[in-house]
């Protein structure tokens, strides 16, 4: 580690400790660690909107020439910027409908083409190789499409509520549409634990990385 | 603006002012007027307007008189009234219309307005006094009437515009005496007072009665204090003894009086201050009393009763007496008679009174004083009544003579009575004996008293006296028969008319001779003088009259009566009237006439007039009078009940009573007014004669023997119908409510729920049976509302009379509750008591499924559904509430068993303390439970009282026994007594079937909240939660030890090492497709990578994306950074400088490039993916990008060889998943994600969409194992392993500890 970067590690040290400070409860430290990310992202970001996209999208343009292309995303923006004025707020619902609408549109047509239909071929690709189910790949693969289905169907047969639930519920046996919804419960379960699990991983590996980190840096200090 | 005078009391008021602030009367005109409220300039003249009104009703009734007597309507048309004038004293607005009506007696052009006083014109019509006198009266009731007439005529046109109330003032009289209330009706002036030489004006001649008494009714109460100058006034207390009437010649015409008349004649009439004139009178008919009042000279001696003295004259009540009233001439009467009465002297004795009995033959000297002769004589030593001034030369009534003679109630009664109606002719007095007057006897001269008696007018009196409706009104006897000095009476005095309440005897009256039917005391008792007044001979015994209820008022203390011998023979002249004989009136309405067969006069019942036998068998030890104080009760138990909260005894003390005087049989005539009159108390102490006293006397005061009598229930709280004084034909819904009752045939049977709270406590009220347990339910489906008896009420002690016994009293102690008959344990009985017999039902309540008395429930069916419950461990919720038992030991009297226990004081003072309530008193005895006693005896209720009671939930009484909790714990608290009542044992709730038919819960829910209730209720305090303070104190402390020692550990292990641990192994296909992508590039192959992590997730993908770009880096691979995240272009920038550092050959400025920070989001990609040059046309350092090597050649996506996208975030590697890739072309897209994304981005990779797959930090340590470099990755992989095996070492412990907490939690019986 050089001397250039001895400061910014002895303080990386220190506000990683702050961090930590949390674990006693909240208390001014860790509300000023806290602050002073807030603070530091903000301003990076605000001199990053500005190299980045607002000189050379929009000053640049103008510079260049380009009045006409940039006049439209100019007018929008002041619209935009109008929404900060309660008497015309109205105004900024024009861009804001533009952008409500041109990332609608977007994510619509990504979710529909990029993740719909292609897992729906995937799916019924997985059954496309009942030829190959002599083999054991093959069988596995069969499997685990059908698994897959099952599990899809059983999942949203959990959230279709068709059984309006009494004031008083009297215990009867659980009909078929009972025990789907039990199995589509359980692979929602089973989701949401492995998405859980990948949480706390995620949470173990920064702990862990701090901790090496301090004890990195308090072997540095050491020497 | 000047002020508003107010016309009421002369009190000035703002101009502004509505109303008045002094007597809040109006100022302005009455409602109805045309003045203009927008006007304010134009002020009318109040006092002109004001008077407008009182002209139109005086109109108004001169027209009906008109009408009546020579062709007037009845019916008025109402007019504008005319005001009361100015400075007129503050009195009733019904006074005022009575004068109102008096003024109108006027000429016919001065028609007063107002109310329809049709009634009135129908008794003057009857008693002739609109009829104007004849021109030459022909014999003395005719020239009573004349000048009677004649002075009201003066009277009107003199007190025009005079409110007959502006001078008078209240006289004093006897508090709750039959004089007292009658002089408050009306206020007499500064000046008119009772005289107290009263009894001088009854000493005048008697021959001048005869053209003083005049007994109108309306002009008796209306014409008020009006002075007149030559008339004698008959004395008011005089008994309007009607003339002898013959059997056949005369009948009785009481139904021509209107009823609504009579009151006005009890009105009491004020006193009038001699030397003013006589204010105006109310009414046209009773004016003719003022003049008559007006014609006593006021020089008389006052009358100066020897007996006593009478109390202070009150304040007149008219402090500003108008100047305009013309003073009163001297000999004008005042009602200073009527006080005089009061001081009459002591009653003459049984040996002057034979004398005068036997003289009863003959009218006595006295008496024939008043016999009305031609000229009309006042007869000496009756009061000075007031004539119409024809008679100048009538000399006052000496009043000395009569005052021995009379009581004041008695000459208050007889003032009744001469406006009773007549009496009927079966029971009219016997004729009295006519006694020639003395022949030297000079003519009676109307004493000033006398003419200040109201309604006394000599000319009216004699037109009415001349006049067949008195006949009719059966008012003869008023008058003494007429009388010269030489002469006999014509005709012995009629009967007079029975008094209204129906006394045995009749009152006594000033004229003995004048026949009144009902025996009376003789006057010697009421303290009249001897020898002055003789009883009327042969008189007729009198129907057996009730006795008159004891009162204070009218039977005066023994100290009182000391001296005083009553005679128990009937004073002559009094006749007593069996009120039971008598008949209805046509004008008494017909629902009470059905009454008037049935009537009977209660003992008990008030009445303002006690008949003379009741006076006579007072003795003189003992009045009969109930102390005034209260009486501590007799049982020391039960006083100590009541004396916990008390620390003095209620004062009832009433003033010092008068004898009382009956009214006039003329007013025992009228049935309805007996009614009232029976049930009128004459003083507001007579209110509470029935209610039985509250004892809170200390127990050391002695209780004196209480009558029989007392022991009845107060009247008011008496079955309907069977009101004290009221046993005729109840109406039909009277009948079908008691029909509905159940009578308590004995009170050793009846449980009582509600008990008779006003039951003296000598009434035996046995205790009633312990009700049964309630039924067992759920709710309050079996409720019942208990009764004070059932809550250990003794009701008969909590007002207790004197005990008969008049035991001596413990010493005052604290009750206790079980002092209190408060037996906690009562409220939850496990058994009935033995001997309880059950109470009967109503039949509503007999509907309900039946709830055992006096025996255990049967026992409760285990189920596997929520247990039913015990029916001795239930209490129901309202029992619970209202803390109810079903007492059976009310009535029985008996002491409580803890009687001897000391408790804390009970802030109600009620011996219905729940359980809860003595359980928190820290009386744990009360929980014991045990049948006890009841402390209080059963109170006898009327039948209609109790079919009120819901019999059936006083049954279902809670058991006696606490019940034990079921899990053995010891139960504290409020819930102490409602422990394991529930019972049973709670079910789990499944599909099972409802068990037993007992009764309990029946469907699945009700189970369940019953064995949660029951879970609940059995939960001691030890199983109670600690406090949510402590608890989260505890909880942080855990934790920040958990977490300390975890930190602790890590750091020790990094310091420590961890490299024996194993690298991963096994690699998942998708990292090996992803090292296998990078690995086939071909050198200086353009890759776009996309950081789109944070760094807060450094830790997890830096170690990834440096492993990747050091394999790129090998390759010689041209590596373009962009990011739709703001930390992006750092974090490239970093890892170029991290690759630079690895590999320093790698020439970052020709081989990299930034493309910067892509804003736009998805929106961006897609441009992005569309057209990369003119989205992204300059880099981080604000140089075209486009134009470097990294990017030659570069025109879209899929020129690119590979695309890496390193993002902690699902959603921005959605994004690239379904914007880029579509227009990849084949490009392969690799994704290096966090370990929380890596499943969300499984299917992508199992669709073929995402090539390569590295997610977390252990795909970062096979990727690095893979490549064969271990480096950061594989270090924290080792730690992550460590704080992984930690973490669930962490999680298995809180989960042992839940478990065991939890289990701790669980009843131990449920395991």
């Amino acid at each position: 580690m050089s001397n250039a970067e001895l400061p910014w590690t002895l303080a990386s040290f220190i506000l990683t400790l702050l961090v930590f400070s949390f674990l006693f409860g909240d208390n001014p430290v860790f509300r000023f660690t806290l602050a002073l990310l807030v603070g530091t992202t903000t301003g990076y970001l605000l001199v990053m909107l500005i190299q980045q996209f607002i000189g050379p999208k929009l000053i640049h343009t103008i510079q260049s020439g380009g009045y006409q292309l940039a006049a439209i995303p100019i007018i929008l923006c002041v619209l935009l910027m109008l929404r900060l004025i309660p008497r015309y707020s109205r105004l900024g619902n024009i861009s804001m409908g533009f952008l409500v609408g041109t990332g609608a549109a977007v994510i619509i047509g990504g979710s529909i083409f990029g993740t719909l239909l292609p897992q729906l071929l995937a799916s019924i690709r997985q059954f496309s190789s009942w030829r190959s189910m002599a083999s054991p790949e093959g069988i596995v693969k069969f499997l685990e499409g059908g698994l897959i289905l099952f599990g899809t169907i059983t999942s949203l047969m959990y959230f279709q509520f068709t059984q309006r639930q009494k004031p008083t519920p009297v215990v009867l046996q659980p009909n078929w549409g009972d025990r789907i919804r039990a199995v589509g419960k359980f692979f929602i379960v089973v989701t949401l634990g492995a998405v859980f699990a990948g949480v706390f991983s995620a949470s173990i590996t920064a702990l862990v990385s701090r901790l090496a980190f301090l004890w990195d840096t308090v072997r540095m200090f050491i020497g | 603006m000047p002020e508003t005078i107010c016309q009421i009391c002369g009190t000035p008021n703002p101009p502004d002012a509505v109303i008045c602030s002094t007597c809040h009367s109006r100022l302005g005109p009455p409602p109805g007027r045309t003045q203009s409220l927008d006007t304010p300039g134009e002020q009318p003249s109040t006092e002109k307007e004001n008077l407008e009104w009182l002209e139109r009703v005086r109109e108004l009734n001169a027209q009906d008189q008109l009408s009546k007597s020579g062709g007037f309507s009845a019916s008025v048309p109402p007019s504008i009234p005319t005001p009361i004038p100015e400075a007129e004293v503050e009195n009733p607005d019904w006074l005022h219309n009575t004068r109102d009506l008096a003024a109108a007696q006027k000429p016919p052009n001065q028609t007063p307005a107002g109310e329809d006083l049709s009634w009135l014109n129908d008794l003057r019509a009857s008693t002739g006094s609109l009829t104007p006198p004849p021109a030459i009266p022909t014999n003395a009731a005719e020239v009573l009437a004349a000048a009677a007439f004649a002075k009201h005529q003066e009277e009107m046109e003199d007190t025009e515009h005079l409110g007959e109330t502006q001078q008078l003032a209240p006289r004093s009289s006897i508090p709750g005496s039959a004089s007292d209330w009658l002089d408050k009706l009306g206020a007499l002036g500064e000046n008119e007072q009772l005289k107290p030489g009263f009894e001088d004006s009854f000493g005048s001649p008697l021959a001048e009665i005869g053209t003083v008494v005049n007994y109108d009714i309306d002009r008796a109460t209306g014409s008020l204090g009006k002075p007149e100058e030559t008339v004698v006034p008959v004395p008011a207390s005089l008994e309007p003894v009607p003339p002898p009437i013959e059997p056949a010649a005369t009948p009785p015409v009481v139904e021509n009086i209107p009823p609504a008349q009579v009151p006005e004649a009890t009105a009491p009439r004020p006193e009038q201050v001699p030397g003013q004139s006589a204010a105006p009178a109310a009414g046209l008919d009773l004016a003719f009393l003022d003049s008559m009042l007006a014609e006593t000279p006021v020089a008389e001696a006052p009358f100066e009763h020897e007996a006593g003295v009478l109390p202070s004259q009150p304040t007149p009540i008219n402090e500003n007496v108008p100047s305009e009233v013309p003073s009163a001439p001297p000999s004008e009467p005042s009602l200073s008679w009527l006080q005089e009465l009061q001081n009459l002297p002591e009653p003459q004795s049984a040996q002057t009174l034979e004398p005068s009995i036997e003289a009863a033959a003959s009218p006595p000297s006295e008496i024939l004083e008043f016999i009305p002769t031609t000229p009309p004589v006042v007869a000496e030593g009756m009061p000075k009544m007031d004539f119409s001034g024809e008679q100048p030369g009538v000399p006052p009534l000496p009043a000395a003579e009569l005052s021995s003679q009379f009581t004041s109630e008695e000459l208050d009664a007889r003032l009744l009575n001469q406006f009773a109606p007549s009496i009927p002719e079966e029971i009219k007095a016997p004729p009295t004996p006519s006694v020639p007057p003395a022949p030297s006897a000079p003519p009676p001269q109307p004493s000033q008293e006398l003419k200040s008696m109201p309604g006394f007018s000599s000319t009216g009196l004699t037109g009415f006296l001349g006049s067949d409706a008195l006949a009719e009104m059966g008012m003869e006897g008023i008058l003494p028969p007429e009388r010269t000095p030489a002469s006999t009476p014509a005709s012995p005095p009629p009967a007079p008319p029975p008094i209204a309440p129906a006394r045995e005897a009749a009152p006594p009256t000033i004229i003995p001779s004048l026949e009144i039917p009902a025996a009376q005391p003789p006057m010697a008792q009421a303290g009249f003088p001897d020898g002055s007044i003789q009883p009327p001979a042969a008189a007729p015994k009198p129907p057996a009259a009730q006795p008159i209820m004891e009162d204070p008022l009218f039977h005066p203390p023994a100290s009182s009566l000391e001296g005083i011998q009553l005679s128990e023979e009937p004073y002559a002249g009094v006749q007593s009237v069996d009120l039971g004989s008598l008949q209805p009136s046509e004008e008494t309405p017909d629902w009470l006439k059905q009454y008037a067969s049935e009537f009977k006069v209660d003992e008990n019942q008030a009445s303002l007039f006690p008949s003379q036998e009741e006076l006579s068998k007072v003795p003189a030890s003992d009045s009969g009078i109930p102390p005034a104080s209260p009486q501590p009760p007799a049982a020391p138990s039960q006083t100590e009940k009541y004396t916990a909260d008390v620390s003095a005894p209620l004062d009832f003390t009433v003033p010092e009573p008068q004898p009382v005087v009956p009214a006039a049989a003329e007013i025992q005539n009228q049935d309805w007014l007996n009614t009232v009159i029976n049930e009128t108390p004459a003083s507001p102490a007579d209110l509470f004669k029935d209610v039985e006293e509250p004892r809170f006397a200390a127990p050391e005061e002695e209780l004196p023997a209480q009558p029989a009598q007392d022991s009845k229930p107060p009247a008011w709280v008496m079955e309907p119908g069977q009101h004290s004084g009221f046993t005729g034909p109840l109406p039909d819904w009277l009948q079908e409510l008691e029909g509905d009752q159940e009578v308590r045939s004995s009170p050793e049977g009846q449980e009582e729920i509600i008990p008779d709270l006003f039951v003296s406590p000598s009434s035996a009220t046995p205790a009633a049976p312990e009700p049964e347990p309630i039924e067992e339910r759920i709710g309050i489906e079996a409720a019942v509302v208990p009764g004070l008896s059932d809550l250990g009420i003794q009701t008969e002690n909590l007002f207790q009379s004197p005990e008969p016994q008049g035991e001596a009293l413990p010493p005052r102690k604290e009750p206790s509750l079980e002092d209190l008959g408060i037996h906690p344990e009562e409220f939850f009985p496990s058994k009935e008591p033995p001997g309880e017999t059950p109470l009967p039902q109503p039949d509503w309540l007999s509907s309900l499924p039946a709830m055992q008395d006096g025996a255990e429930p049967a026992p409760v069916q285990p189920e596997p559904g929520p247990s039913q419950f015990k029916k001795d461990e239930t209490p129901s919720a309202a029992a619970s509430v209202l803390g109810v038992k079903a007492i059976s030991q009310a009535s029985n009297g008996a002491p409580p068993q803890n009687a001897g226990k000391s408790s804390p004081a009970v802030p109600f003072g009620m011996e219905s303390l729940p359980d809860w309530i003595s359980a928190e008193h820290g009386d744990g005895e009360s929980s014991d439970g045990s049948p006890d006693q009841p402390a209080l005896a059963q109170a006898e209720m009327p039948g209609w009282l109790e079919a009120l009671k819901p019999v059936g939930m006083a049954k279902a009484a809670l058991s006696t026994s606490q019940p034990a909790t079921p899990s053995g714990t010891p139960v504290t608290g409020s819930l102490k007594t409602t422990t394991g009542s529930l019972g049973g044992k709670p079910s789990a709730p499944a599909t099972s079937q409802v068990a037993s038919p007992a009764p309990g819960p029946k469907t699945e829910n009700q189970k369940q909240y019953a064995a949660m209730m029951e879970q609940v209720l059995t939960r001691g305090p030890a199983q109670a939660a600690p406090a949510p303070g402590k608890k989260k104190r505890s909880r942080k402390v855990l934790w920040i030890v958990i977490a300390g020692l975890a930190v602790i550990l890590l750091l020790i292990l990094a310091a420590v090492g961890l490299g024996f641990l194993p690298l991963p192994q096994l690699f998942s296909t998708e990292t090996v497709t992803f090292y296998n992508t990078i690995e086939t590039l071909p050198p200086d192959a353009p890759v776009l990578i996309a950081l789109e992590y944070s760094p807060a997730f450094s830790a997890e993908l830096q170690p990834v994306s440096e492993a990747v770009m050091e394999q790129l880096a090998l390759k010689h691979a041209r590596v373009s950074f962009i990011s739709t995240q703001p930390a992006g272009p750092i974090l490239a920038e970093q890892l170029l400088q991290e690759i630079h550092n690895v590999n320093p050959s790698y020439d970052l400025a020709a081989n990299t490039a930034n493309l910067g920070y892509l804003a736009g989001g998805s929106t961006a990609l897609q441009g992005f993916s569309l057209n990369p040059a003119s989205v992204t046309q300059t880099g981080w350092d604000g140089q075209p990008a486009w134009n470097k090597n990294a990017l030659a050649g570069i025109n879209n996506l899929s020129q690119f060889a590979a695309i890496l996208v390193i993002s902690e975030n699902a959603d921005i590697s959605r994004d690239w998943i379904e914007q880029v890739q579509p227009k990849l072309g084949g490009v392969p897209l690799l994704i290096a994600t966090s370990a929380q994304t890596g499943p969300l981005l499984q299917p992508y990779t199992a669709s073929g969409q995402v090539d390569g797959l590295v997610a977390g930090i252990s795909g970062a340590a096979a990727y690095e194992n893979i490549l064969g470099k271990p480096a950061q990755g594989s270090a924290l992989w080792q730690l992550y392993l460590a704080a992984q095996i930690l973490a669930v070492l962490v999680i298995l412990l809180g989960l042992v500890l839940r478990i065991s907490r939890d289990r701790k939690k669980l009843p131990s019986g449920e395991g």
